[in-house]
């Protein structure tokens, strides 16, 4: 019986978008305003396309048959969702500041990794120490460490 | 020598300062529950913790990280030898041999080799760190600026060779955190590159944002989708620590020391840390161990070898960090982050200009290798109890530390969108084998690299042929070439070895 022949497809395209980044930095090193300033990344670039070019080379040619080409099952709204909600914080923290927006979206970031069934007791429990941490976060950082986390502009 | 003693007394003196002992001791306390938690591994630890530090002095900083670095490589074996669940890769070996004890009923006795092994291989490195970083540091203060790119070279292609996996994917890797560094205002010669007209990529890309975004962040992203299991904790009721008597050890003094020797030179190897350390020894003892045919029945060598090796690692981590600013771990990349962020940069004239902080780190490492024993033998109910800690809030707590860690390197709410952006970059490297580590060591050393190569071609006339002619560059570059070569034969050689048996 002979093995399946398998792509590693997400790698290749990963190595793709390797080589156009390149490729863009490299189009950009040419508006550099001082020659001796691109030497470096141009050798970078040139390398990082060199070697996309191998790995894409090498795959097509050589396709593993044990490689694991697709990716690991899991959520894939769940991770999603976490992107979305960092995204989220990053673009409101500056309006509402860090207190309000962390505990929103700390909440939401346990309703998102939470697989056990939610009760009232493990609600009102979650939500303390929701409040707690980001609390307990605002007061280390802001009061005691003196960093500057956004403020609640009102 | 006795320069470096009455250095080293002083050292001791700080390190029982209260602020310096309380900050040991947390150290100490959150290594251990780093190290037990599944999955949250010891650099995205040390990385979560690097925001409180922000405000700390130096010295207390360091000495909290590299405390968490000690206990970090023993925290996850009480779990690994009682429920067989490794917190760190590096405790993988040690469940091979520990857990079988256990199963015979000796899991007392197996977590007190742990501790012994630790203690041994802790305060070996710890006095071969203190012993050779001087001379070393001295030794270095000879170079120029080919040396040092020499050895930044080395660096970066021992740990694409040493990462394990395909070398094309961590070369692909270490390029693009080299790119990533050539981001902002060029250090030599001052001019804007690779902004694409946006305000936050004109300060360009601080690495921490790289290593909390790709490591923090990438690894909730793979917890979140994966959904988490709960550990069943029954047994903790019925949890001792029994240490072995001196005979008993004594009867071992060959695997103690040969492990103690190889953990600590293999700490000193850029890209090979506390992992590799733990594994390569307890392959080394069921090859050459006086009972390798028992090695996996549940016998103390087989504790002994890998967890000694692996704490004798970080005093070996330590060496090149603190004596040429070369970080070789993630972990010791983060260490060189706090230094940075305080403004000072480790090297050899660090021990010139900050003797007493560099000899307050060294005597913490032999009080924290020592309380980590102790808080090892007492607390082994509660530190294997955290296992029962909700993992959505665990999640969660630490996505708030990658965020705050984020946004203070420059109080900037875009370093909180480029970290968003390495998390999922992050996630999708762990995901198709792309390793992350020589990325994060691209940004890292990639601006060291850039000015000393560009620094030489300046002094040197575009010479290029100096790295090789000068003796230690020479033989540095030769060093580099063969670390990319080796792992290249011996995958010809394994693809060889195949073809023959089919």
């Amino acid at each position: 019986m002979t093995a399946k022949r398998e792509y590693d497809t997400p790698g290749i395209i990963l190595a793709a978008i390797f080589i156009l980044l390149a490729g863009i930095f490299l189009n950009e090193s040419r508006n550099l305003t001082d020659s001796d300033s691109y030497v470096f990344p141009v050798a970078i670039c040139t390398a990082m396309i060199v070697f996309s070019i191998i790995f894409i080379v090498w795959n097509l040619l050589k396709p593993h048959p044990d490689r694991e080409a697709t990716l690991v099952p899991g959520s894939t709204p769940r991770r999603v969702g976490l992107v979305a909600l960092m995204m989220i914080s990053a673009l409101i923290m500056p309006y509402v500041g860090f207190l309000p927006a962390g505990i929103g979206v700390f909440a939401a970031l346990m309703v998102l990794a939470m697989y056990e069934p939610w009760t009232w007791k493990r609600a009102a429990n979650y939500a303390l120490i929701c409040v707690a941490i980001v609390t307990g976060f605002y007061v280390i950082f802001d009061i005691v460490f003196l960093v500057p986390l956004p403020e609640i502009p009102f | 020598m006795l320069d470096i003693l009455s250095h080293l007394g002083v050292g001791f003196l700080n390190c029982f300062q209260p602020v310096n002992l309380i900050f040991l001791f947390v150290g100490i306390v959150v290594g251990l529950l780093v190290g037990v938690l599944p999955g949250l591994t010891l650099v995205m630890g040390v990385i979560l913790v690097l925001p409180f530090t922000y405000a700390m002095d130096v010295t207390p900083a360091i000495v909290l990280l590299t405390a968490m670095y000690v206990s970090g490589t023993y925290g996850g074996a009480p779990t690994s030898i009682l429920f067989r669940i490794p917190g760190e890769p590096i405790h993988v070996p040690l469940l091979w041999d520990g857990y079988a004890m256990a199963k015979q009923g000796q899991a007392a006795k197996a977590l007190g080799w742990t501790i012994c092994a630790a203690l041994v291989g802790g305060l070996f490195s710890a006095v071969i760190m203190v012993t050779l970083s001087e001379p070393v540091a001295k030794f270095a203060l000879t170079f120029s600026t080919p040396e040092y790119f020499a050895i930044v070279l080395f660096g970066l292609t021992s740990v694409v060779s040493l990462g394990g996996g395909s070398l094309t994917n961590a070369l692909i890797s270490l390029f693009f955190g080299l790119l990533i560094a050539t981001v902002g205002v060029d250090a030599t010669y001052g001019t804007p590159r690779f902004a694409f007209g946006s305000p936050i990529l004109m300060d360009g890309i601080e690495f921490l944002t790289v290593m909390v975004g790709a490591y923090g962040v990438g690894e909730v992203l793979t917890r979140l989708g994966e959904g988490f299991t709960t550990v069943p904790v029954e047994t903790v009721g019925a949890m001792k620590t029994r240490m072995p008597s001196f005979k008993e050890a004594w009867g071992i003094w060959m695997t103690f020391a040969r492990s103690s020797i190889l953990g600590t030179v293999i700490g000193i190897v850029p890209g090979a840390g506390a992992t590799i350390a733990s594994f390569v020894t307890y392959g080394v003892e069921a090859q050459y161990g006086k009972r390798k045919e028992e090695m996996g029945n549940g016998i103390p060598e087989g504790i002994v070898a890998p967890q000694a090796a692996a704490t004798a690692s970080v005093g070996g981590a330590l060496i090149p960090l603190l004596t040429l600013g070369i970080p070789g771990s993630g972990a010791t990349a983060v260490i060189l982050g706090a230094f940075l962020l305080h403004g000072i940069q480790p090297g050899p004239q660090i021990f010139i200009t900050s003797t007493a902080m560099v000899y307050t780190v060294f005597a913490s490492m032999f009080l924290g290798i020592i309380l980590m024993s102790v808080v090892g033998y007492i607390a082994i109910k509660p530190l294997v109890k955290i296992l029962d800690f909700p993992e959505s809030v665990v999640s969660t707590f630490i996505m708030l530390l990658c965020f705050i860690g984020a946004f203070s390197i420059r109080n900037s709410i875009s370093d909180l969108w480029l970290m968003v952006a390495f998390g999922v970059v992050g996630y999708v490297f762990e995901k198709i084998k792309f390793p992350i580590a020589p990325m994060v060591l691209g940004t890292i050393l990639g601006p060291l690299a850039e000015s000393s190569f560009m620094t030489t071609m300046i002094s040197f006339q575009n010479d290029w042929t100096i790295f090789f002619s000068r003796p230690i560059s020479g033989i540095v570059m030769v060093l580099t070439v063969i670390a990319l070569i080796l792992p290249l034969m011996k995958k010809y050689r394994k693809i060889r070895h195949m073809k023959k048996a089919t």
